[in-house]
């Protein structure tokens, strides 16, 4: 059974057309013009309870749109989408109620004051049985650290610090199902790490289902057994990591670090990017020539100081994917 | 009503009280302007142009009361909803199982009573302390102004909502700030006391909601509204207060249902 379903799902933004300078700013006065935009653009997929989802793609693709969508901020254009047997915008508010929502970009706590007051306001919105809130609040408080900055203003917290407070924020009254959009941006490794575990154990230990958007391949790899890719509205890919990167993934970039040049030829499945004294650039295709091969070649060739293999970037493999669309 | 939404009330409270040097500034501002308009209608009185309407000493406690209870007068629309309008910050009120009109109204009252309360209570005492203000005329009248300074609070704080509310689903915040507020300022009893008005004015001015903000409560602390008056006063309140709520309820209904949430 499905928990989560969306079909044919559209979100359409208008967007004021300004051609920019002293005419665009006049003109607009006289008369705007606007286009409309297709964010979600006829999107269908199904979510089954206890899923812990990648959902990836560029920025503007349309992943925070889908999101406010499913929690129900936003009234959806046309199609239709059914959270655990609710419309999340006509039923919005039953339908938080039942749910935790992470903006990555945005606070959700209290600026000026401790978090605990935060929390405190939180207990009241919820209502939920006291023993039960306490408990929560003790189990969140230990998994994500937070006990020692409790007490100070969010303004004084660091990102990493607040991220793991806004985490515990949004689950406090034990959502069934959980969205978050960008949790790790801009985090530090130890903090990144937290959010991981913290994501990892609801997911494993409570079956909480959990739809993720992120840019960080890591987070994907570390979390997620099925992704939805979506670039302008639409759906590209729903599968398994591996299906990724199959998609795209199969080029490699390498850089090398030189004594003196280093001469390489290029061929098909080789391609130079740059070559400077010192620093030579490859694009390597996986399909056509094995990584070990041309790096040992490479070092055959002259003396190479550091050299690095870098798989494609999400970035990349999202936009390889969306480029090989007809 | 809900806890939930008098404890929101109140960190708002306790959040906005950190203001003090805000306050401070505004104060100096009041008292000299306070002043100023004193010296006008002094002159007004010298020249015997402003006589029928109110005694002279009744009109200068209406100034200065109303320079203690300025902030009381909307200045611009609800500076968080319109902020969370424009950045999108909104998303993370409607995450939450509130109910969204109520949860910024709340808001609104704490985020304006405590730069008020911060603002009056010194310039009362210092005006009392300069000897330029009377007490109260009785314990009744000081009871009941406070109590329509409280209802003129909750006016306040809902006529903020509802023009951030106009002002970003209708398409436009700064023209109806720029617009409206002169207007507001003027018919609440800012620029001359309301009884000054001519009286065919006083018809018009007395259904309108603006007065509610200061006039009302400041002539009920002189005693110059007493008897029926004051009571008819106190229901224009109440109803107004009622009236708008009702009208920020429906604009929240209608914007929700056709919400873009930009950004991130």
């Amino acid at each position: 059974m499905s928990q989560i379903l969306a079909s044919a799902l559209v979100k359409t933004y208008r967007r004021r057309v300004n051609a920019g300078g002293w005419r665009g700013a006049f003109g607009g006065l006289i008369a705007s013009q606007t286009t409309t935009v297709r964010a979600v653009d006829d999107l269908s997929f199904s979510i089954a309870a206890g899923e812990l989802i990648g959902f990836l793609g560029p920025n503007g693709a349309g992943k925070s749109t889908v999101i406010k969508l499913l929690a129900g901020i936003l009234v959806p254009d046309g199609g239709s989408c059914t959270v655990a047997g609710r419309d999340p915008s006509r039923d919005r508010r039953a339908h938080v109620d039942a749910i935790g929502v992470v903006f990555g970009q945005r606070s959700q706590l209290w600026f000026d004051l401790p978090v605990a007051d935060t929390f405190e306001l939180l207990r009241l919105i919820y209502r939920r049985d006291a023993a039960v809130w306490r408990a929560s609040r003790e189990e969140l408080i230990e998994i994500l650290g937070i006990a020692p900055f409790l007490g100070r203003p969010v303004r004084q917290l660091s990102l990493g610090e607040r991220m793991r407070c806004e985490l515990a924020a949004a689950l406090m009254h034990r959502p069934e199902l959980l969205f978050l959009d960008e949790p790790t941006i801009g985090l530090d490794a130890p903090a990144k790490l937290a959010v991981r575990d913290c994501l990892q154990r609801l997911n494993r230990d409570r079956g909480v289902t959990i739809l993720l958007t992120t840019h960080d391949l890591d987070d994907v790899e570390a979390l997620c057994r099925r992704v939805l890719v979506i670039n302008h509205g639409r759906l590209l890919l729903d599968g398994g990591l591996d299906q990724l990167r199959a998609g795209g993934g199969h080029s490699r970039l390498v850089r090398l670090e030189t004594r003196g040049s280093l001469v390489v030829g290029a061929r098909p499945g080789l391609e130079i990017l740059s070559q400077e004294d010192g620093a030579l650039q490859l694009r390597i295709d996986t399909r056509l020539l094995a990584i070990a091969e041309v790096v040992r070649e490479l070092l055959s060739v002259g003396e190479v100081i550091d050299l690095a293999v870098i798989p494609p970037s999400i970035e990349e493999v999202v936009a390889s994917l969306y480029l090989a669309r007809p | 009503m809900n806890g939930a939404y008098l404890l929101h009330c109140s960190l708002c409270f306790r959040a906005a009280l950190s203001q003090r040097a805000a306050a401070v500034a505004g104060m100096l501002t009041q008292l000299a302007f306070g002043e100023l308009r004193i010296q006008v209608l002094s002159a007004c009185y010298a020249l015997g142009v402003a006589a029928p309407g109110m005694p002279r000493a009744a009109a200068m406690d209406y100034i200065w009361l109303g320079q203690a209870f300025l902030r009381l007068v909307p200045m611009r629309p609800d500076e968080d909803l319109a902020d969370a309008m424009r950045t999108g910050a909104l998303a993370n009120d409607l995450c939450r199982p509130v109910d969204a009109y109520w949860w910024w109204w709340s808001r609104a009252v704490g985020r304006l009573a405590a730069p008020t309360l911060l603002r009056c209570v010194p310039l009362i005492l210092i005006c009392f302390a300069l000897g330029v203000l009377r007490p109260p005329q009785s314990l009744g009248c000081a009871l009941a102004s406070l109590d329509m300074l409280v209802l003129a609070l909750l006016v306040s704080a809902t006529i903020r909502v509802a023009l951030a509310l106009i002002g970003d689903w209708g398409g436009g915040a700064n023209a109806t700030a720029t617009l409206g507020m002169p207007v507001i300022w003027m018919l609440a009893g800012i620029v001359v006391p309301l009884p000054l008005f001519p009286p065919a004015v006083q018809h018009v001015i007395g259904i309108l909601p603006f007065r509610a903000l200061l006039d009302s409560p400041l002539r009920v602390w002189s005693g110059d509204l007493h008897g029926p008056a004051l009571g008819w006063a106190m229901l224009h309140q109440v109803v107004w207060l009622v009236a708008l709520v009702g009208f920020g309820r429906l604009l929240t209904r209608r914007g929700l249902a056709r919400l873009t949430v930009q950004g991130g």
